[in-house]
């Protein structure tokens, strides 16, 4: 079995073991469920919306719930700053350190599969795990604003659907998770623990990130550039072209709208870090012991 | 003398400034029952962990098949089966996934090998339970089938008996016995002195991390009642240097 052979086949028992965990279905029903939510809310509000909103914003939140804008939206809910991002450090802790505790890593490199193709496989069956989780918010949002479209005008606008917009949407959420999981993953190889690669990829997802760019905005405007370069808001700057003109956003943008990078370099930064998180997992993973 | 299949060169391992194993030096020849004796603690499942490319040795090398293993070199692994302490599994898939699992690694296993190695180590009725309400003896039981699962030229195993009722050891000793009918070179770390003494043609006692006796086991039993005197013997005048 030649090494390409060994990782494809690896990569397929990846998304086989993903496909059999029950986290991996309750992580997406869960996600459904939130997305759904955000929309009655949304929708709710829309119902009644409140007195001191102004009118063009009302349109602004209408379109976002109606095909064809609403499909874009729709995706920005699982990008790695949100909800996204929570789901893909729980996955990922879950997928990598779990191998340890079960002892299952043996398994594999006992019989003389390499280090360095386990951890590739590894982290491409985690990345497709992210990528069909990020596809959950498509789903969902474009099944309740499809229903919202077709109530409201009486039709389906399928022929105005942006595809390759979507598509490309798609890429750039799946883009958004990758630094919180490759940072999760190496947190994961480097302590072998669930426990803490949930601690640390959390942590830093929910506090450190956003303290640090609200922080760095209480210092002065020049100390908040640097914050741009954090990915969260290397995230949102991706993600820009999905959420333009949508005043329906969420988190840190409203802190860090005006000094987004442009979404090119913000794409190469997230890669970065991602390839960054993977290169030092493989450096400890390959001198690593693995006992116990 | 023909190529050894196992080769350990002052095969070494400090974990900080404790000795875990220090200049262990053997072969294990095609065909043979090799038994790897010592008190808990002496440094057998270590060995193991470096044989099998898990651990990075402190010092000397580990040959399988005449290629060197270290964790980033381990192709001559595909050949080897290896039973290393309590096996790790996925939980929650079944005994006969998980073994599924493992055969797309070998084109040549397919699912009938699946069900006759489930069936060599008595677990064919209970293969479809999930491996989470698997008791030791059966992780024990699952351990082994997944190690000969593609018939390995050399078997390395770590305490194959541990969990197992009494019934379940023989079982596992005729297995070996088998196997190594067959032409399966086995390498059987274990402290049960007589499990070791019924299969095994040579044997290492390891002690403190150094290996203070080797040779077959007919020389090792000369003027003695049985392996565990020898051993004692053999642990107890180790102990005075």
């Amino acid at each position: 079995m030649t090494t390409a052979t060994l990782f494809f086949t690896l990569v397929r028992m990846e998304i086989r073991k993903l496909r059999s965990r029950a986290l991996f279905w309750v992580e997406a029903g869960l996600l459904a469920l939130l997305v759904a939510a955000l929309y009655v809310a949304l929708l709710a509000m829309l119902a009644q919306p409140p007195q001191n909103m102004p009118p063009a914003v009302v349109e602004e939140i209408r379109a976002s719930l109606h095909w064809p804008q609403g499909l874009l939206a729709a995706l920005a809910f699982g990008n790695g700053g949100e909800l996204g991002g929570l789901f893909a450090v729980v996955l990922t802790a879950a997928v990598v350190a779990q191998e340890y505790s079960w002892r299952t890593v043996h398994l594999w490199l006992g019989r003389g599969v390499g280090r360095g193709v386990y951890l590739a496989a590894k982290a491409l069956g985690v990345a497709l795990g992210l990528g069909l989780l990020a596809l959950v918010p498509l789903l969902v949002g474009g099944l309740v604003t499809g229903l919202a479209t077709w109530h409201d005008t009486g039709v389906l606008p399928w022929n105005a659907i942006p595809w390759s917009q979507v598509f490309t949407g798609w890429l750039r959420v799946g883009l958004t998770l990758a630094p919180y999981a490759a940072l999760t993953l190496l947190v994961a190889v480097v302590t072998r623990s669930t426990l803490a690669a949930l601690g640390v990829g959390l942590g830093y997802n929910l506090l450190v990130e956003n303290l640090a760019a609200e922080v760095l905005l209480l210092v002065s405007p020049q100390a908040a550039r640097v914050a741009r370069y954090l990915p969260g808001l290397a995230a949102k700057a991706v993600l820009a072209p999905l959420t333009e003109g949508l005043q329906v956003e969420m988190g840190m943008q409203r802190a860090g709208a005006a000094i987004l990078l442009k979404p090119g370099p913000a794409a190469g930064l997230l890669l970065f870090y991602t390839a960054l998180a993977l290169g030092l997992a493989w450096w400890a993973f390959r001198r690593q012991d693995v006992t116990g | 003398m023909a190529e050894p299949v196992l080769r350990l060169q002052r095969l070494t391992k400090y974990y900080g400034v404790v000795r875990a194993v220090e200049n262990l030096t053997l072969e294990v020849y095609e065909g043979e029952c090799f038994g790897f004796l010592g008190p808990n603690g002496a440094g057998k499942t270590t060995t193991i962990g470096m044989i099998l490319g898990l651990l990075w040795p402190t010092a000397g090398q580990v040959q399988v098949l005449g290629q060197r293993v270290t964790p980033t070199h381990t192709v001559a692994l595909r050949q080897v089966g290896a039973l290393v302490g309590t096996p790790g599994f996925y939980p929650y898939l079944s005994g006969r996934e998980n073994l599924r699992l493992l055969a797309r690694l070998y084109p040549e296993v397919d699912d009938a090998r699946v069900d006759q190695v489930l069936e060599q180590v008595g677990l064919a009725e209970v293969g479809h339970r999930k491996v989470k309400g698997y008791s030791t003896g059966m992780k024990q039981r699952l351990g082994l089938a997944a190690a000969l699962l593609h018939r390995p030229r050399l078997l390395v195993l770590d305490e194959p008996t541990n969990g197992l009722d009494p019934v379940g050891m023989a079982e596992v000793r005729d297995l070996l016995r088998r196997l190594v009918g067959q032409g399966v070179t086995v390498f059987l770390s274990s402290h049960l002195l007589h499990e070791v003494e019924q299969v095994c043609d040579r044997v290492a006692i390891l002690h403190r991390g150094r290996i203070v006796a080797q040779g077959p086991v007919a020389d090792l039993l000369v003027g003695r009642r049985d392996l565990e005197e020898a051993f004692m013997a053999v642990v107890q005048s180790s102990q005075t240097f």
